[in-house]
């Protein structure tokens, strides 16, 4: 009887095992039909010579360029340059935006203060303030950085602010009961329920960082993934400017992923959880 | 004897512009270590007296008298739980770590029975859990006094009759002094050792029902005198 017993639990973990794995496999394959579909469409139309080679090179000739460019370390090297620009800028935007939107969340009655500077502020792109930057601080790291932060810093910064300022004053009240003070309440509920916000504003902000040093590099600098797209236009190699591209949104991808898989780890939120 | 006394208790609330009066002059003592019920009807100042007992709002003017060695607990009408935390980590919200064993803490969910769900987060579990972990919690605190605005007001007729029944035995087991909001007359007399009626902000009659034993049978005919006069005293 406890034989089968056991061997009937065991059968029905193996079932449940194998439908999990089934679950993750169907997944996987439904999210690369499309990516699929353009590739196999890409290289029909580069086998039917519906386009110049030279417009758009075949995915068989991209594939042996990015081979190449790996072998001889080029391509790391330009990842490996954005992406220490990119956490340095981003890091900086972090601590800058969480204790200000922390400040600004909690003093909330403030803010008629700076609200109009904050919204002008906003809305002017990073990139459009390169010339002055580049003016102010040279060509050198600084204000490569500058910009990433001026672009993480606002997503940040506003999620920040509102996970902490619309904190359940309910909750709040449970604290009050159980004769917390102002800074354990803070500790102890007002930052975990902000949490959910501040990871969200750190994956736009990761984006929106990740998007300015491209535009960055592209107009000054000697290394980078921005730098070898725009070299790369200069010299007609638009399989190189492809493989850019490619780099650029795996990378984008990866980061994101790696970001949901930190939410997911250290948050018990229904909605962050990645599909 | 008397663990908390009310003196001429007065608060208003202005709201769109109108000066709205919800206590007015109430008097009131909660005797220690008994379970006292408020019962009234909607809007006649039950959860804010308990607000006020509370000190999460202050009054007008009047005066409450609790003795300084005695502390509050609250058990709000909803549970009031971390999402973020397990219901062990919820019941343990209030303490601090390595001030308690975790058999005391084991005990306590126990008695309230949600037992097998340390490890469950609050959107895992149902409604009538919920609430038994916000009692859990309270208790775990360790309050002299407990205040509960109507903390069964949200739960099916199974789950709220089972819920009354634990309320007892807590209550039997480790003698607090219990303030208790509904405005369900049959909840007061199934655990009210005094009920009081509340009624256009001030205390219309005292009922003491200490010489009634647990669990009570409200079919009987002393209840249902004393549930007559109760809703004379309503209306």
């Amino acid at each position: 009887m406890f034989a089968y017993l056991l061997s009937l639990c065991l059968f029905r973990h193996k079932v449940f095992f194998e439908e999990q794995q089934m679950k993750r496999k169907h997944k996987f394959l439904k999210s690369v039909i499309l990516p699929l579909f353009i590739i196999i469409l890409w290289w029909s139309c580069s086998k039917l010579n519906i386009w110049n080679d030279y417009i758009l090179p075949s995915p068989g000739k991209i594939l042996s360029v990015f081979w190449s460019m790996i072998k001889s370390g080029e391509l790391l090297t330009h990842i490996l340059v954005s992406m220490k620009r990119v956490f340095t800028g981003f890091i900086l935007a972090f601590i800058l935006s969480f204790v200000l939107g922390v400040y600004a969340g909690l003093a909330s009655k403030q803010q008629i203060y700076y609200n109009s500077t904050l919204e002008f502020l906003r809305h002017i792109p990073p990139i459009s303030l390169i010339p002055l930057l580049i003016l102010w601080f040279g060509i050198g790291e600084q204000s490569k950085i500058i910009i990433i932060v001026l672009a993480a810093f606002f997503p940040m910064f506003l999620n920040i602010k509102k996970g902490i300022q619309y904190c359940d004053a309910k909750l709040l009240e449970v604290g009050d009961t159980l004769g917390f003070s102002s800074i354990k309440k803070f500790f102890k509920i007002t930052l975990p329920y902000a949490l959910p916000d501040v990871l969200v504003g750190m994956q736009i902000g990761f984006g929106y960082s990740w998007r300015a040093i491209i535009g960055a590099e592209m107009i000054a600098a000697a290394s980078g993934l921005g730098y070898l797209i725009l070299d790369s236009q200069q010299m007609s190699r638009s399989d190189k400017i492809i493989i850019g591209i490619i780099i650029i949104g795996l990378i984008g991808i990866l980061c994101d992923r790696a970001l949901m898989a930190f939410m997911n780890k250290f948050l018990h939120t229904k909605e962050l959880k990645n599909d | 004897m008397t663990d908390i006394k009310i003196e001429n208790l007065f608060k208003n609330y202005l709201l769109n512009q109108k000066n709205i009066s919800v206590l007015k002059g109430l008097n009131l003592d909660i005797k220690k270590e008994q379970i006292t019920v408020i019962v009234g009807k909607s809007g006649c100042g039950k959860t804010t007296l308990l607000r006020l007992l509370a000190g999460l709002e202050s009054a007008d003017s009047g005066f409450i008298q609790i003795n300084e060695k005695d502390s509050l607990g609250m058990v709000f009408q909803e549970p009031r739980l971390m999402p973020w935390l397990t219901v062990w980590d919820n019941i343990t919200f209030g303490l601090k770590k390595g001030t308690y064993k975790n058999e005391y803490i084991q005990n306590l969910i126990d008695a309230v029975g949600i037992g097998g769900f340390e490890k469950a987060y609050p959107d895992q579990i149902s409604g009538g859990m919920m609430q038994r972990t916000a009692i859990a919690r309270v208790l775990a605190y360790d309050p002299s006094i407990i205040l509960m605005d109507e903390p069964f007001a949200s739960l099916d007729y199974f789950t709220r009759q089972s819920m009354q029944k634990e309320l007892i035995a807590i209550y039997k087991k480790y003698k607090k002094t219990i303030v208790f909001v509904t405005h369900n007359i049959d909840e007061a007399l199934l655990i009210g050792q005094n009920i009081v009626i509340l009624k256009d902000g001030i205390n219309e009659k005292t009922y003491d029902l200490c010489s009634f034993s647990y669990p009570r049978d409200i079919l009987q005919t002393e209840f249902t005198v004393i549930k007559k006069d109760i809703l004379k005293n309503f209306n």
